[in-house]
C-alpha cells in the first residue's frame, strides 16, 4: 500500500508541477498508475475496489483540475471495474439460482440503457458473495485494453481522414494538435489539399503544427490570427483539436479557437474536432470559465515595457470554450458524432455515480 | 537558391531611420548610385561611390541616364529580387573593398555573371553569352563578337581570374568594358582580352575561390537589381547595351538579333529557363489566393525617379518602413509632404505652375504608391487637390501656389484634424460611467475619443485587443495608461474571453466602402464578429474623407500583404513582446541582434528557415473586411449614421469635397 501511495504522490507532484501535461500523457500515466493500485491493493468486494480508485481519482483531479482527462480516465476505469463485478455477480446469482429464475434480462449496460426499463435494475450486492480469484486479472485485462485503445487513439481518427476531406481542399486549423497533425498527414496521403494554420499567439503553437505539416509535404501557410476571418469565406473545412470535450459538446480548447469556430459559423463552413475519446469528460460548464486556466502574461506583456506593467491589466487565458453549435462533427476514435450524440457515448463509457469523486 | 540569400530578410542596417532620412541616398549605399537622390545631392555618397566616380568620371551623366530609364521599368520586383537586394547590404560592402571598380551598380549591371546560372550548371553557355553581351556594347548589335565567343570555355570564363586573385589591382575587365559602353560611342573600357591568359577554368579554382566569386557575382547581381535591371546578367547587359533603345519588352528576341546561330539560341534558352525558373520560385512562395495583390514592397530610392522632392522621398520611405502607419497619418504626412513640395517647386520656363503642377507631382504620386500601395485617405486627398489645380489653371503662378497651399491646409484642417473633434465631441455622449470599452490595435481618432472621454471624468474601463505581428494596440495602450485610465491588454486570440464583460466596442477605420464594409486592419472584422454574436454594439469612428466609393465583398479582391517574415519574430526572437521589427528583447537579446543583422538565421524561431522549406509560406495580410452587419452605427463629422448610409454620404458630400 504504501508503495502505492508513493506512485500515487509522484504523479500528483508531476501534475501539480505541471510536467505533465497534455490530454494524452496524463491519461497514460493515470491508466499506468491505476493498473499499478487495483493489482496491488487488498480489496473484496466491488465497493471498496470503487472506493480505492476513488480515492486515488480524487487526488490526481485536484492536483491539476484543468487535465480532465484524468478524471475521465479514472471514470473509464471504475466504470470496467463495476462491470466486471456486476458479471461476476450475475454469473455466481445464476448458478446459485440454476433454473428458478423464469426471467432475467442480461444486463447489457449498467444504467439508464433502454435494455433495462423493463428488465430487472440489477440486484444489490449480495455482500456475502465470495468472487472467483479471476475477478483480479479480468479487471486488469479490461484496463488494459483501455490503454490498447489509447494508443491506437491515432490510428482509429486518422484512418477516417479521407472520408472527410476531398481534393483540392482548403482546411483551416489553429494550434497544435497531435490528433489533427496525424489527421491531416493520412489524408495527405491520398488526397491533395492546402492547409492555414492560424498561430494562436501567445503561445503559436500554429506555427510549429505548419512546419511539420509542411515537412510532410503539406501545401501549408501560416497565418496571424487576425486574418482568420479575412480567409475563412475561402476554406472548405475547419478542423481543430480540443483539450476536452464537455458533456453537452462544448469544447475546451486552445485560446483563438472560439474565434476560428464563431468565423466559420458565420461563413457557414463546417467545423470537424478530431479528438481521442478519452477527452470526452461527463462535467458540464457551468459557467464559460470553469475549466479555463490564466497562463503568464509575460507572453502577452513583457516586463520589458517597464512601468507600462504597473498600469494595466493583462490575461492570458489559454484555453476557449466553445460551444457545442459552433461544431458540427466530432471525429473520434469510435467514427463520427454530432455533438448532440455525445450524451449517448458518456452513458456508455461512465457510470453515472461517478462523474464525481465524492465518497 | 541561395539560402543565405533569402534568409537575409529585413536585416536593419537596410533600415533607414529618421537620422539617415535628410540624405535618403545615404543609407542605401551602393544601390542609390544614379539613383534621382543621390543625383540631387551627390556629396553625402562618399564612401564606397568616391571610388566609382573617379574611376568613371568620364561618363557620369551618361550612367545617370541609363539609370533613369531603367527606373521607369514596371516596379515587378519580385521576392526573390528583394532579398538579393538586402543582402547586397551585407556583401557589398566587403566587396567593395576588394574590387574597387565594382562599386557602381551600373558597371555592375553590365557584368556578365549570375549567381543562379552558375548554380544551374549551365555554365558554358551562359558565360559564353554573358562574354558575348559583355563584349558586345562597344559594337552593339553585330554578329562578330557573337561568333567570337564561340571560342571556347576559357574565353567564357574570363572574368574569373581577377575574382580567384582578389587582388585591388586586377580590374574587373568586365565591368568596365559595361561601364564604358553605358555612353554609346565612349571609349569601352580595356579590352577584356588582355585578361584572358592568365583565365583559370572554373575547375582548377579552390573552394575559396568559388566563393569568393559567387559571393561577388551575388554583389553585382544585387546592385543589378536594384538598379532596376533585370537580375540576370545577360539580360542587364542588353539593356545596358542598348541605352537609346530603351528597355526591350522581350529581351530574349532582341539577343536574338545579336548572336544568331546555336550560341544565340542557346543563350535565348538558357535566358528562358532561368526567368522561368525564377518565376516558378516566386510563385512557389506565393500564396495563391492572393496571387494578383502586389509582393510586399521594400524601402527603396534606388528604382524612384530623379526629380523627387525630398520630403516626399522622405515620407515614402517612412511609409514603407510603417514608421508612419495609420489612414490619418499617412494621408497628413503625404499632404505635407506635397505642400513642401509645393512650396519648392519652382516653374519651369515657358509653363505656369498650375498648368505644369499635375506633371510634376505625377511622379510623386507614382512613387508614394511604389513605397507602398496607398491609403483609401491618401487618394482621396490626392484627388481632391489635383481637382483643386485642375480648376485653377489661370491664375498666375504665385497665387496659385498659395491657393493651393491654402487648399492642402484647408483640407487637413476641416476634413482630419476639425473631424476628427466633432468626431470626439459626438462619441462622448455614447461613453458613460461604468462602461467597458473594448477597441482593437490602434486607431487615433478611437484615441483621441477616449483620452478625452477620461479627461471629461467619465469613469469606463478600456481593453485593448491586439495581435501580431505589428502590435499597435502597445502604442493605445501606453497612452491610456499614462493618462490613468483603466486598461486591460489582452491579443486576439482571447476575445471571447474577454468579450463577456463588454459593453461597447469602439473601432477606427482605413476605410468605408460603398457597400458598408468596413476595410480595417487585419482582425478587426473577428472583433467586430464577436461583439456581435453577444449582441454588444460595435461603434465604428471614421472621417467622411475616408469614405470610398469602393465596393468589396470579400477580403480577397483588394489587400495589402505585409512582408511574411515579420511572422517569423516568433517567441525566441522578441516573444511577440516589441512593436517594432527589430526590437531587442530581453532574454536572448544577444541572439536576436545577431539574427537581426545576419538575417534570422540561426535565431531558433520556428519559421526561421520557412524560405528552405517548399511548401510551407507566411501569410501576412494587413486589412480585412467587416461586413456592415456586425457595425452598429458609424460616428463621423456629419453625425452617427448606419454604415450602410456610405453612398449616401458620399454623394451628398462629394460636392462639398471638392469645392
Amino acid at each position: 500500500m504504501s508503495k502505492n501511495n508513493e506512485l500515487v504522490d509522484d504523479l500528483v507532484a508531476k501534475l501539480k508541477r505541471r510536467q505533465l501535461v497534455g490530454s494524452s500523457t496524463v491519461s497514460q500515466a493515470t491508466l499506468k498508475l491505476l493498473i499499478v493500485v487495483i493489482s496491488k491493493s487488498n480489496w473484496t468486494t466491488c465497493n471498496q475496489l470503487v472506493t480505492i480508485v476513488k480515492t486515488v481519482g480524487q487526488r490526481l483531479v485536484q492536483a491539476n483540475p484543468t487535465e480532465l482527462a484524468v478524471g475521465n480516465i479514472v471514470r473509464r476505469v471504475l466504470h470496467v471495474i463495476r462491470e466486471e463485478f456486476h458479471e461476476a455477480e450475475s454469473t455466481i446469482s445464476h448458478k446459485n439460482q440454476a433454473s428458478t429464475s423464469e426471467f432475467h434480462a442480461a444486463p447489457l449496460t449498467t444504467s439508464s440503457s433502454m435494455y433495462n426499463l423493463l428488465g430487472e435494475t440489477g440486484s444489490t450486492p449480495d455482500k456475502n458473495l465470495q468472487f472467483p480469484s479471476s475477478l483480479r486479472s479480468n479487471i486488469i485485462q479490461e484496463i488494459r485494453e483501455i490503454k490498447d485503445e489509447l494508443e491506437n487513439i491515432y490510428d482509429n481518427i486518422k484512418n477516417q481522414a479521407s472520408l472527410q476531406i476531398h481534393s483540392n481542399e482548403i482546411i483551416m486549423t489553429i494550434g497544435r494538435s497531435k490528433t489533427v497533425e496525424e489527421f491531416l498527414k493520412m489524408a495527405a496521403v491520398k488526397r491533395k489539399f492546402q492547409v492555414l494554420v492560424a498561430e494562436s499567439a501567445p503561445s503559436y503553437s500554429g506555427q510549429e503544427m505548419a512546419l511539420e505539416l509542411s515537412k510532410a509535404g503539406i501545401e501549408t501557410t501560416v497565418i496571424p490570427d487576425s486574418a482568420v476571418f479575412a480567409v475563412m469565406s475561402r476554406v472548405n473545412k475547419v478542423i481543430l483539436g480540443t483539450h476536452a470535450v464537455l458533456a453537452n459538446g462544448g469544447l475546451v480548447a486552445i485560446s483563438g479557437t472560439h474565434m476560428m469556430a464563431a468565423a466559420a459559423k458565420h461563413h457557414s463552413i463546417p467545423v470537424v474536432v478530431c479528438t481521442g475519446l478519452y477527452k470526452l469528460s461527463p462535467l458540464y460548464p457551468y459557467d464559460e470559465d470553469t475549466f479555463n486556466v490564466q497562463f503568464n502574461p509575460d507572453s502577452v506583456l513583457g516586463f520589458e515595457e517597464g512601468d507600462l506593467i504597473d498600469k494595466v491589466t493583462v490575461t492570458n487565458p489559454y484555453y476557449d470554450y466553445v460551444s457545442p453549435e459552433f461544431v458540427n462533427l466530432f471525429i473520434t476514435n469510435q467514427g463520427g458524432h454530432p455533438p448532440s450524440y455525445l450524451y449517448r457515448l458518456i452513458v456508455e463509457n461512465y457510470d453515472p455515480n461517478d462523474h464525481s469523486f465524492d465518497l | 537558391m541561395d539560402p543565405k540569400k533569402k534568409t537575409v530578410g529585413f536585416a536593419p542596417d537596410n533600415d533607414v531611420n529618421t537620422a539617415d532620412l535628410a540624405s535618403p541616398g545615404s543609407s542605401n549605399n551602393s544601390s542609390t548610385v544614379g539613383s534621382p537622390v543621390s543625383a540631387l545631392g551627390n556629396t553625402p555618397d562618399i564612401g564606397t561611390h568616391s571610388v566609382t566616380f573617379s574611376a568613371t568620371t568620364a561618363e557620369p551623366r551618361t550612367i545617370n541616364a541609363a539609370g533613369s530609364r531603367s527606373s521607369y521599368e514596371p516596379m515587378k520586383s519580385s521576392y526573390e529580387e528583394q532579398w538579393g537586394l538586402t543582402d547586397r547590404t551585407s556583401s557589398s560592402s566587403s566587396s567593395a573593398g576588394k574590387a574597387h571598380k565594382l562599386a557602381s551598380p551600373r558597371e555592375g549591371s553590365g557584368f556578365p555573371n549570375s549567381n543562379k546560372d552558375q548554380a544551374a550548371g549551365s555554365n558554358k553557355k551562359d558565360t559564353k553569352g554573358k562574354r558575348n553581351s559583355a563584349s558586345s556594347p562597344g559594337n552593339p548589335g553585330t554578329s562578330s563578337t557573337g561568333k567570337e565567343s564561340g571560342s571556347g570555355k576559357a574565353s567564357g570564363l574570363c572574368i574569373q581570374p581577377n575574382v580567384g586573385a582578389s587582388s585591388k589591382d586586377s580590374p574587373q575587365s568586365g565591368g568596365t568594358a559595361s561601364a564604358g559602353s553605358t555612353g554609346p560611342g565612349s571609349a569601352g573600357g580595356k579590352p577584356d582580352g588582355s585578361q584572358k591568359p592568365s583565365a583559370p577554368s572554373q575547375k582548377s579554382m579552390t573552394k575559396a575561390e568559388r566563393r569568393e566569386l559567387q559571393e561577388k557575382q551575388k554583389a553585382e547581381k544585387a546592385a543589378r537589381v536594384s538598379a532596376g535591371l533585370p537580375a540576370s546578367g545577360k539580360k542587364a547587359a542588353q539593356i545596358v547595351s542598348q541605352p537609346n533603345s530603351g528597355f526591350s519588352p522581350n529581351p530574349s528576341k532582341s539577343l536574338a538579333t545579336s548572336f544568331p546561330g546555336v550560341e544565340a539560341e542557346k543563350a535565348i534558352a538558357a535566358a528562358e529557363s532561368t526567368s522561368q525558373a525564377k518565376r516558378r520560385e516566386r510563385l512557389t512562395k506565393e500564396i495563391g489566393l492572393f496571387a494578383h495583390l502586389d509582393p510586399p514592397k521594400f524601402a527603396n530610392t534606388a528604382s524612384a525617379p530623379k526629380d523627387l522632392h525630398p520630403a516626399v522621398v522622405n515620407v515614402g520611405l517612412q511609409m514603407a518602413q510603417f514608421k508612419i502607419c495609420g489612414a490619418n497619418a499617412r494621408c497628413v504626412a503625404t499632404l505635407n509632404a506635397f505642400r513642401k513640395a509645393i512650396q519648392d517647386y519652382q516653374t519651369p520656363p515657358n509653363n505656369t505652375l498650375s498648368r505644369h503642377m499635375q506633371t510634376y507631382l505625377n511622379p510623386h504620386i507614382s512613387y508614394l504608391v511604389t513605397c507602398r500601395p496607398m491609403a483609401v485617405s491618401m487618394g482621396n486627398a490626392i484627388r481632391y487637390l489635383k481637382y483643386e489645380i485642375g480648376k485653377n489653371l489661370e491664375l498666375p503662378d504665385e497665387d496659385a501656389r498659395s491657393l493651393f497651399l491654402e487648399k492642402i491646409d484647408n483640407f487637413i484642417r476641416d476634413r482630419i484634424t476639425m473631424a476628427d473633434q466633432v468626431i470626439t465631441s459626438l462619441g462622448l455622449q455614447k461613453i458613460q460611467d461604468g462602461d467597458v470599452i473594448l477597441t482593437y490595435a490602434r486607431s487615433s481618432v478611437v484615441e483621441g475619443l477616449l483620452l478625452a472621454a477620461h479627461a471629461k471624468g467619465i469613469k469606463f474601463k478600456v481593453i485593448v485587443v491586439d495581435s501580431r505581428p505589428r502590435f499597435e494596440g502597445k502604442q493605445l495602450l501606453r497612452a491610456l495608461a499614462n493618462a490613468g485610465v483603466p486598461c486591460t491588454y489582452v491579443l486576439l486570440t482571447a476575445i471571447g474571453h474577454v468579450m463577456r464583460e463588454v459593453s461597447k466596442v469602439i473601432l477606427g477605420a482605413h476605410s468605408l466602402l460603398s457597400n458598408g464594409a468596413l476595410y480595417s486592419r487585419a482582425g478587426t472584422a473577428v472583433v467586430a464578429m464577436s461583439a456581435h454574436e453577444r449582441k454588444i454594439p460595435v461603434i465604428v469612428c471614421c472621417e467622411t474623407y475616408k469614405f470610398s466609393d469602393r465596393v468589396q465583398l470579400d477580403s480577397f479582391v483588394q489587400n495589402e500583404i505585409g512582408n511574411p517574415d515579420e511572422l517569423v519574430n516568433d517567441q525566441y526572437n522578441n516573444y511577440g513582446h516589441s512593436s517594432t521589427r527589430y526590437h531587442d528583447s530581453v532574454r536572448g537579446s544577444s541572439s536576436s541582434t545577431a539574427a537581426a543583422t545576419n538575417g534570422t538565421k540561426g535565431s531558433g524561431g520556428v519559421l526561421s528557415d520557412w524560405k528552405e522549406l517548399r511548401d510551407l509560406k507566411l501569410l501576412n495580410l494587413l486589412y480585412d473586411l467587416t461586413p456592415s452587419e456586425f457595425v452598429t452605427v458609424v460616428i463621423t463629422e456629419v453625425g452617427l449614421i448606419p454604415c450602410t448610409s456610405v453612398p449616401v454620404i458620399l454623394r451628398e458630400f462629394l460636392p462639398m469635397m471638392q469645392q
